[in-house]
């Protein structure tokens, strides 16, 4: 039995993929030898298959590699890759800002006697804007809360007050005086101490004492 | 689909409880695997550029997504580039303001042979990118009827039919270039010695 051209272009596919069997393969190989056309068709594929098969592969560089790499492995690419950790690092952010502007101002008596009054920082006092403008705290304020807790004022708070006493009159006067009083008992001050918060006390009650003495002179 | 060939298009639901690859385990497969798939994806799309890209974007989405078998991993990575090398050239057709840049062979023929691979990828460049790639998965990576429909993504006849579909387009475009190379033969100045 003789294989016609149209029938062998049935058989060509199988024959290439060697899918056929001894029999298909017999009469595929006689009409190849009797048709050059044939022939030829099936020379051309198997050079081009072949010239497929045998093309160099290209190389993958380090250059590649590391452009891979950038977007993987990277702890940013990490973070841009994984929804959850981008909606954790949301979520810290809000309540992170949340907590910020919230914040009381620091409490003073968590400083140490040596520190000052407690000044937001210039970043700080932008950020909160005008509805939580942070004032000084007040110096009677702030010794009452001293004289209530027993707590040693600083050399600040005692200056402050000072200049408010010497601001004042009358009633209000003599009991800023008092009040210093009272932080110079929580002070148990010594000789030094005294001669640095009253200075020439001494001298001025021996001219007083002697003023008593000779209300004529 | 066959067993043990993934198909990316419907992860399984362990994926999302796998971890991505560590970074010596993703370059260790780049290295094993990124020649092959460079030349799988540069043959469908027949431009250099384009077919890095594909490769790694195809190495991002395995780092994202590992298959469930690390031995799936080659088929995982073949299917992943030919689909998205078709996606892309169709894309790129689509849309006329952008030009290929085919890879065929820049340097001028110089011998019969270097002559007769010049036709075979001016041919292989005027094949539908369906047609190259399932050439290119049978011809250059031997592979199985099974593995090339997973690969496509369609059925184990319509390989065979496609196949055959594409041989016969690439006699048509071969005997094409010949035509034009009879007419329009290579310039002299292009030629060497043998």
């Amino acid at each position: 039995m003789k294989m016609d051209h149209a029938t062998f272009a049935f058989y060509r596919d199988a024959f290439l993929d060697g899918r056929l069997t001894e029999e298909e393969l017999r009469l595929v190989e006689r009409h190849l030898a009797e048709c050059s056309t044939s022939q030829a068709a099936v020379d051309h594929l198997l050079a081009a298959e072949a010239h497929l098969r045998n093309q160099p592969e290209p190389q993958w560089t380090e250059e590649l590699t590391q452009s891979v790499l950038d977007q993987t492995t990277t702890p940013l690419a990490r973070h841009v890759w994984s929804w959850q950790l981008a909606t954790a690092a949301g979520w810290l952010l809000a309540i992170g800002l949340g907590l910020m502007l919230l914040r009381p101002t620091q409490s003073p008596a968590s400083r140490g006697p040596s520190d000052g009054y407690y000044q937001p920082a210039a970043w700080m006092k932008s950020t909160l804007g005008p509805h939580r403008k942070i004032e000084d705290p007040s110096p009677v304020r702030e010794i009452l809360r001293h004289l209530r807790t027993r707590q040693i004022p600083s050399p600040r708070l005692l200056e402050a007050i000072a200049r408010e006493r010497q601001r004042s009159f009358g009633e209000q006067r003599v009991t800023l005086l008092e009040a210093e009083a009272a932080c110079a008992h929580l002070l148990q001050p010594t000789a030094k101490d005294l001669e640095t918060l009253f200075p020439d006390l001494e001298s001025r009650l021996k001219a007083l004492f002697q003023r008593q003495r000779s209300p004529d002179a | 689909m066959p067993e043990g060939i993934p198909n990316p298009k419907k992860p399984s639901s362990q994926h999302d409880a796998r971890r991505p690859l560590s970074e010596a385990k993703l370059r260790q497969i780049m290295q094993i695997h990124g020649p092959r798939l460079l030349a799988l994806a540069r043959g469908v799309v027949r431009d250099t550029h384009l077919a890095e890209d594909i490769v790694q974007e195809s190495f991002v989405k395995l780092w994202r997504q590992p298959p469930e078998a690390e031995a799936a991993t080659a088929s995982w990575l073949r299917t992943t580039v030919v689909r998205a090398a078709i996606d892309r050239i169709r894309k790129r057709q689509a849309s006329p303001s952008e030009s290929l840049n085919p890879t065929a062979p820049e340097s001028p023929p110089v011998a019969d042979a270097q002559e007769q691979a010049r036709r075979i990828e001016q041919a292989m460049d005027r094949l539908d990118p369906e047609k190259r790639a399932v050439l290119l998965l049978r011809a250059r990576d031997q592979l199985p009827y099974e593995a090339i429909a997973a690969a496509l993504d369609i059925p184990v006849g319509t390989v065979m039919s496609r196949l055959a579909r594409a041989r016969k387009a690439l006699l048509h475009e071969l005997a094409q270039t010949e035509n034009d190379a009879a007419v329009n033969p290579i310039p002299i100045s292009r030629r060497t010695n043998p």
